[in-house]
C-alpha cells in the first residue's frame, strides 16, 4: 500500500476538478423519495371552512387512509370531491369504506355551523360503520 | 460527417452528461408539487351501531351545551351547575382523580355552535391527557333520529 501511495503522488499530479459522476445518483434518490411521498388526489372544498382552535389535535399520518368531509355553516356536506345529501352519507361512505376498511373520516366543519348538522353527520358515519373519525381543527399552540 | 466517418470510429457511449439536468428538473418539480402540510384534528372512535353499552350511573357525568353556548355539568343526584370552560377543566379533573372509570357524556344542543362543541372536547381531551382518561362519549341532542351514542374517544 506505501508503495503504491507514493507511485501515486509522485507519478500522478492531484485532480482539481471535482467528481459529478454521482451527481445523477444523489439528485435520483431525491427524485425517487418526492415522486414517493407525492400525493396527487387533492380534493378542494366548494367553499372554504373556518376550522376551530384546539390544542389537543394529532397529526393525522397516512394521507391515503383519509377521507374528507366538509361541512358548511349552511349546513352543505362535501365528501372528497362531490356534494351530497345528508341522508345519502352513508351509502356514500359505506362504498368508501369497502374500498378501504382503514378509512378515517375527517370531519371539517365551520366553526359557525350548527352542532344539530354535525351530530346527524355523525350518526350517518355510524350507520355505515365509519367509526374512525376527527375533528379537524387548527393548533392552537402554533 | 465525413470526417467523422472517414477519421475515428464512432463513438457507441449513451452520452450520460445530461442526466443529472433531467434528473434535477424531475426532481424540482416534485419538490414543487408536494405538499408537506399534515392534516390535523381530533380523533375520535365512534361506538359501532346498535345498541349503545350500559354504563353505571354514577360513572356518568353529563356535560350540556345549549342553543346560547352556556356549558353545564351534572353529576348523579345533583342539579346542573353552569361553569366557564377553565372552571369545567377543574371540576372534571377533581371528578377524574376521585373516579378514573368516569365517562363524561358530553352533550351538545342542535342549536350549540360547533365552535363551542369543539372547545368543550378540547378542554376534555386536554384533561384526559395528564390523567391518562379518555372515556368521553359524545351523546345525540334532544330531538335527533338517534339514541344515545358516542364512545370512548381515542387515538
Amino acid at each position: 500500500m506505501a508503495f503504491v501511495g507514493t507511485k501515486f503522488k509522485g507519478g500522478g499530479e492531484a485532480g482539481t476538478a471535482i467528481p459529478t459522476a454521482s451527481m445523477a445518483d444523489i439528485s435520483f434518490l431525491l427524485l425517487v423519495f418526492f415522486i414517493v411521498s407525492t400525493v396527487f388526489v387533492r380534493t378542494r372544498p366548494t367553499f372554504q371552512p373556518t376550522l376551530p382552535l384546539a390544542e389537543s389535535v394529532d397529526a393525522l399520518k397516512n394521507r391515503r387512509n383519509i377521507a374528507h368531509l366538509w361541512i358548511s355553516p349552511d349546513g352543505l356536506i362535501q365528501i372528497d370531491s362531490s356534494l351530497v345529501a345528508l341522508n345519502s352519507v352513508a351509502g356514500v361512505m359505506l362504498k368508501k369504506l369497502q374500498k378501504n376498511p382503514q378509512l378515517i373520516v375527517l370531519i371539517k366543519s365551520d366553526e359557525k355551523t350548527r352542532y344539530g348538522t354535525v351530530s346527524n353527520v355523525i350518526e350517518e358515519l355510524r350507520k355505515a360503520n365509519a367509526v374512525r373519525i376527527s375533528f379537524a381543527a387548527k393548533s392552537e399552540l402554533q | 460527417m465525413l470526417m467523422g466517418k472517414g477519421g475515428m470510429a464512432p463513438s457507441v457511449e449513451i452520452p450520460t452528461a445530461s442526466m443529472a439536468d433531467i434528473s434535477f428538473l424531475l426532481l424540482v418539480f416534485f419538490i414543487v408539487t408536494t405538499s408537506m402540510n399534515q392534516d390535523k384534528g381530533i380523533g375520535m372512535t365512534l361506538p359501532p351501531p346498535g345498541n349503545p353499552m350500559p354504563i353505571p350511573k354514577e360513572n356518568i357525568a353529563s356535560v350540556w351545551i345549549n342553543d346560547r353556548g352556556d356549558i353545564a355539568v351534572k353529576y348523579l343526584g345533583q342539579d346542573y351547575v353552569t361553569v366557564t370552560l377553565p372552571e369545567l377543566r377543574n371540576r372534571i379533573e377533581k371528578r377524574i382523580i376521585e373516579n378514573p372509570n368516569l365517562v363524561v357524556s358530553l352533550l351538545a344542543q342542535q342549536g350549540a355552535d360547533y365552535k363551542t362543541f369543539i372547545d368543550v372536547l378540547d378542554e376534555l381531551r386536554i384533561v384526559g391527557r395528564q390523567h391518562d382518561w379518555s372515556k368521553i362519549s359524545i351523546a345525540q341532542p334532544f330531538g335527533s333520529a338517534g339514541s344515545g351514542g358516542g364512545g370512548p374517544g381515542s387515538r
